[in-house]
């Protein structure tokens, strides 16, 4: 997927930012031998991922203030 | 994140060019001595992504201090090309470029200071976008060799994406005095000039695959409504990349030169003979280096007098062998190291905005790019144009 339709299927709860992470890992890992990511972090990406899940649905259902 | 703003990258994952600060992680600049360094804020870039939902998978390999065409360092190693692994994907973003076209993630970030966020995506066959200096703040992070010219550069797989990226990052920030606000970009495709330059000036080779590409990717255009002149732009004499290189030379000695004179083993051998060079320079080679660059400037704010914008190519060859800096032999003439990068580095000096759009592949399945390039400031016109200049290229049989 594409940055627009991954933030799309995010944002409307077609996909899980957690599991969208945990998917890129798992291809860095398999990807290794190519050297382009020198250092991952997944016990940092996945919480934040989660922290997305959660706002991400949050934001869609409020409205935004007008302040 | 407060409840209510919109997230336009929920949970996109993004791979950042380990010489851009992510508060908590280690960033190394691919050197050993910042082997252990943990940055300790976000660079402002950083920020935004991530408050607009991107999520930071890994750092993204760059040759030491961002300053080598090819990737690689002592700490991690060359990266490798992602059609071919016995090529480089160049540099200096080939770990963020490689990342996006391998498909580990959709977007990356990456920086550019003579192309690094170019070249590399033409090569591998994504998109890069460098904008006009200042358009997305720079740092908090790290000291720059460079003298006010590297900008932060977002890397995806079509201009769409990279637009979007680009809105989230762009904008003044008042802890970079030189962050500035772009123009909006409603300028009608049909009204814009276009200038077609197949070797941007320049007196140098280019592999005749790639200008064939590019001239009937310029006919094609006119055929669409997009019309282009040729047109070069006019260089003052002297105004080479040779002659800017004490620049780098000198910021690169000026920075680590205590450190390379205590113990020149930390250094790839390649950086350490930038850094010697660098530490020989007299004032007025640098004085000079200023004069030429200063002079690029000039030559490219004439030429957007009277051009909206000017497609070029971004490489002159495909990607070459691992080992070496760059090709021996560019359309059947010996060249030096640097000969792939000739079509870069002028527009960071005049600190423009310019994209690279894949436009085709050799007869290897090598991919490389098209630039287009713009008056600083005119970011989203270049962008509304990238759009349906990609358009049309996809339609476009190879």
């Amino acid at each position: 997927m594409n940055v627009h339709e991954i933030a799309a299927a995010v944002s409307s709860r077609r996909a899980s930012a957690v599991e969208i992470v945990r998917a890129t890992l798992d291809r860095m890992a398999a990807a290794k031998a190519l050297n382009a990511v020198v250092t991952v972090d997944a016990e940092r990406s996945l919480p934040e991922a989660a922290v997305v899940a959660c706002s991400s649905v949050k934001a869609c259902l409020l409205p935004a203030s007008p302040l | 994140m407060q409840l209510g703003e919109s997230m336009p990258l929920a949970g996109v994952p993004v791979v950042i060019k380990d010489n851009i600060w992510v508060d908590g992680w280690r960033v190394t600049q691919g050197s050993r001595l910042f082997a252990d360094f943990v940055a300790p804020c976000d660079a402002i870039a950083v920020e935004r992504l991530k408050k607009a939902g991107a999520i930071v998978v890994g750092m993204g390999a760059t040759s030491e201090f961002a300053c080598k065409g090819v990737t690689t360092s002592l700490l991690f190693g060359p990266t490798r090309h992602p059609l071919n692994p016995e090529l480089t994907p160049g540099g200096s973003s080939g770990g963020p470029a490689t990342a996006v076209a391998a498909d580990l993630v959709p977007l990356a970030i990456g920086t550019d200071a003579g192309g690094s966020s170019r070249r590399p995506p033409a090569h591998v066959g994504v998109v890069g976008f460098k904008p006009s200096y200042g358009a997305i703040p720079y740092g908090p992070g790290f000291a720059e060799p460079f003298f006010d010219i590297s900008v932060i550069a977002p890397i995806a797989r079509n201009v769409a994406d990279a637009v979007l990226a680009f809105e989230v990052m762009a904008g003044p920030d008042a802890r970079d005095s030189d962050s500035v606000l772009v123009e909006s970009g409603d300028v009608a495709l049909p009204d814009m000039r276009v200038a077609f330059s197949p070797k941007l000036g320049l007196d140098t080779p280019v592999d005749p695959v790639i200008s064939e590409r590019l001239e009937a990717i310029v006919e094609h255009l006119a055929k669409s409504g997009l019309r282009s002149v040729r047109r070069d732009p006019v260089w003052p004499p002297g105004a080479t990349e040779e002659a800017l290189m004490p620049l780098q030379h000198g910021g690169l000695a000026e920075l680590y030169g205590a450190a390379f004179q205590k113990d020149l083993e930390q250094f790839d051998p390649d950086i350490a003979r930038q850094i010697e060079r660098g530490l020989s320079l007299r004032g007025v080679d640098v004085a000079a280096a200023l004069a030429a660059s200063s002079a690029i400037r000039t030559a490219f704010a004439a030429f957007f007098c009277e051009v909206d914008l000017l497609l070029a190519p971004t490489v002159p060859c495909v990607a070459w062998p691992l080992a070496q800096l760059g090709p021996a032999m560019i359309g059947g003439k010996q060249v030096s190291p640097r000969a792939h990068a000739a079509f870069t580095p002028f527009v960071n000096q005049a600190r423009l905005p310019a994209i690279s759009i894949p436009c085709g592949r050799d007869a290897s399945d090598l991919p490389f790019g098209i630039q287009i390039i713009a008056r600083r400031g005119r970011d989203r016109m270049l962008l509304h144009a990238a759009v349906r200049i990609e358009d049309e290229i996809r339609a476009l049989p190879h």
